[in-house]
């Protein structure tokens, strides 16, 4: 073993410091990845209602830590500094690796790429809770000012959103449903297509979609890239008042639908399937005034542009979606029922689950035939919410906080 | 479109230029009168622009890489002028002015559109604190490594420097405070927006990572407040991280994997 002479305040000398942390971080890593190799972490092996056990056996293995920290010295170091910086280090480790290694199952096999679903995570997630837990406990036991509660705050609500958010994971439910229009559809799929029969059927009543006015840009057809002028690209959005002026040529809208159909001659107003967005534009350059159609195309009718020059035209972009949501109602075997709107940012709650608005057929756009939904239930929500309230707290704590005197080296204060 | 951006950027740079310099030379209580007051008109002018901009293309200015660093230029500022008023740290403004202007000199250089459209996972009452906070995290943490730069500045010409250390202490527990409020208050909007409240997508790991770098400093500097040899040059490097995830993880092939992506 060891020895460091490092000198911890308050709770004297300890034989253990950075070094061994340094060591002990490493042997979890080892350890960690000899079970994984060996065993390997399924993702269920946490669920209820195994985490309700782990839990209980966390706290009481932190009380007993807490009662017996001036006999055990691997505890006593657990809960100073370098046992922190060591646990911090640790998850500073992995989370390194996830920052250059891709986390996803089409980037490769070997658990390098799904880290925290293997034992590694939950290893270095155990030491974290450790060693949080005893400090976390230790000044619960003694507050005294209101620098402990800022303190208590920031540590038991970090405590609590590791915990809950580690091994509530596998309680979370997570479907997706495609809608059709007026046909109820009681089936979800999980991320790996799976079928699921829910408890409840959902209709979807109606899918509405916004628009943003689409971009137009100077591309110039022998490349097909869009033009750059002054080292930006040629791009602008075309409004009702202003004049547009790039490279000598002046753009005016005269006349713009959001959605439009051709005849042989122009554009007109439409509200039919698969119109598609439309502008009547004139543009003047050295002294010359032309006018000309243009249109952003959809998947099933051709895009139109304007010509420029011989090699430069203005093309119109795709509209972006600016809202999309669909009016559904749900209906649980019980009997209940709800009727609501979801729409991006702002899921409806229902028995539990929560309901989300997520895709629509995006070839079609606005006139999507369906609208994809994603049901969730996480019944460890409310705890992670209570640690994150928690951390913010003592977020705040920290910016409002008195911070340490110092000596001005400048000119004093006025 | 740029909006008329050089206009407003070249009036606040000229006067931000020239309260810097004012702040350099000038030695009497009146020069730190006009100095400030220089400075106070770049802000002032800037923070005119980003209202003009904010209106103009009726969405909040926060979307585009270009447009986070017109705020941060912003608060760049407004901190050196607070902690000026506070601790007259008159190196400190002039540093925090200077980084000011050249994340706005980035933005002469690396013009971006300013498009209308706001994706619709954008468009919730959390876009405008999530970033702002964030914002100004980053311009505190910005402000922190200037402070590491200086201590070591001065450690290398003999100078003590245990006061630097503890303004830098100062600084990155007000910016830790908001770089947690960006990192949670990210994870409850995430839940209303995608349903998950964390999905260790590559731009949530590059901020856990910058957050784990200075929870560890503080720890440190805690722990051994007298180890200023190594910490000055954690301090003055623990931005690198925090850049990683605000500029570099666009450029790492991970970012194929992330949604955070909103720079077209």
């Amino acid at each position: 073993m060891i020895h460091k002479n490092d000198s911890i305040r308050k709770i004297g000398q300890m034989p253990w410091g950075y070094t061994e942390g340094f060591f002990v971080a490493l042997a979890i890593l080892f350890a960690g990845s000899v079970l994984e190799t060996i065993r390997p972490l399924k993702t269920n092996t946490f669920a209820y209602p195994v985490n309700i056990f782990v839990g209980l056996f966390i706290v009481t293995l932190i009380v007993i830590s807490y009662n017996q920290i001036r006999k055990w010295k691997f505890v006593a170091w657990l809960a100073s500094v370098p046992g922190s910086i060591s646990a911090i280090g640790l998850f500073g480790v992995l989370t390194l690796s996830m920052a250059f290694i891709p986390q996803s199952p089409n980037a490769g096999s070997g658990f390098i790429h799904h880290l925290v679903s293997t034992w590694l995570y939950v290893l270095a997630v155990f030491f974290m809770l450790w060693s949080l837990g005893v400090v976390t406990l230790r000044r619960i036991l003694r507050i005294r000012r209101k620098s402990d509660l800022g303190f208590v705050s920031a540590h038991l609500g970090l405590w609590i959103i590791l915990f809950a958010g580690t091994m509530g994971a596998p309680d979370v439910l997570q479907f997706r449903m495609q809608l059709k229009l007026n046909e109820p559809t009681k089936y979800g799929f999980d991320d790996k297509y799976r079928l699921y029969d829910m408890p409840f059927k959902v209709t979807l009543n109606d899918f509405t979609m916004e628009e943003f006015r689409p971009q137009i840009s100077m591309v110039d057809i022998t490349t097909g890239s869009v033009v750059t002028y002054n080292g930006k690209p040629a791009t602008f959005e075309i409004s009702d008042t202003s004049v547009t002026k790039l490279m000598g040529f002046e753009v005016r809208l005269k006349t713009f639908y959001p959605m439009a159909y051709r005849d042989s001659f122009a554009y007109h107003a439409s509200t039919d399937t698969l119109s598609v967005p439309a502008a009547l534009i004139e543009v003047s350059h050295n002294g010359e005034t032309r006018t000309g159609w243009m249109s952003s195309g959809n998947s099933t009718r051709n895009p139109e542009v304007f010509r420029l020059n011989q090699s430069i035209v203005l093309a119109m972009h795709l509209p972006e979606a600016k809202t999309f949501k669909s009016n559904i109602t749900i209906q649980a075997s019980d009997g209940s029922t709800k009727n609501g709107v979801v729409n991006v940012n702002a899921p409806i709650d229902f028995e539990g689950w929560k309901i989300y608005q997520t895709g629509y057929d995006e070839n079609l756009g606005r006139w999507s035939q369906y609208s994809v939904i994603e049901l969730i239930r996480d019944p460890w929500l409310p705890v992670v919410y209570t640690g994150c309230f928690l951390l913010i707290g003592g977020a705040f704590y920290m910016i409002f906080s008195k911070k340490k005197t110092q000596v001005p080296d400048e000119e004093p204060a006025a | 479109m740029w909006y008329n951006f050089e206009i407003f950027a070249a009036i606040s740079l000229v006067f931000w230029l020239a309260g810097s310099i004012w702040a350099v030379f000038g030695r009497t209580r009146r020069d730190s009168i006009i100095f400030r007051s220089l400075i106070m008109a770049g802000t002032v002018m800037l923070a005119v622009f980003v209202g003009k901009l904010w209106i103009t293309i009726e969405r909040p200015p926060l979307r585009t890489l270009g447009e986070t660093r017109l705020w941060y230029s912003l608060f760049l500022s407004v901190i050196g002028l607070v902690i000026y008023q506070v601790w007259r740290y008159r190196w400190l403004l002039v540093y925090a002015v200077g980084l000011a202007i050249v994340f706005l000199l980035i933005n002469f250089l690396k013009p971006d559109t300013h498009a209308k459209a706001l994706m619709p996972a954008l468009q919730s009452y959390w876009f405008v604190p999530h970033v702002v906070v964030y914002m100004i995290a980053y311009a505190f943490m910005g402000v922190s490594s200037l402070v590491g730069i200086f201590a070591v500045y001065r450690w290398h010409k003999g100078q003590p420097n245990g006061d630097t250390m503890i303004l830098g202490d100062n600084i990155v527990a007000v910016g830790f405070g908001f770089l947690t409020l960006g990192l949670t208050f990210g994870a409850l909007w995430a839940k209303e927006a995608w349903g998950n409240y964390w999905t260790w997508d590559p731009k949530e790991v590059w901020a856990f990572l910058s957050w784990l770098t200075y929870l560890g400093y503080i720890h440190w500097r805690y722990h051994k407040p007298k180890n200023i040899a190594q910490q000055q040059y954690y301090l003055a490097l623990a931005f690198i991280v925090l850049l990683g995830c605000w500029y570099g993880l666009n450029y790492l092939p991970i970012s194929a994997y992330s949604v955070h992506t909103y720079t077209k």
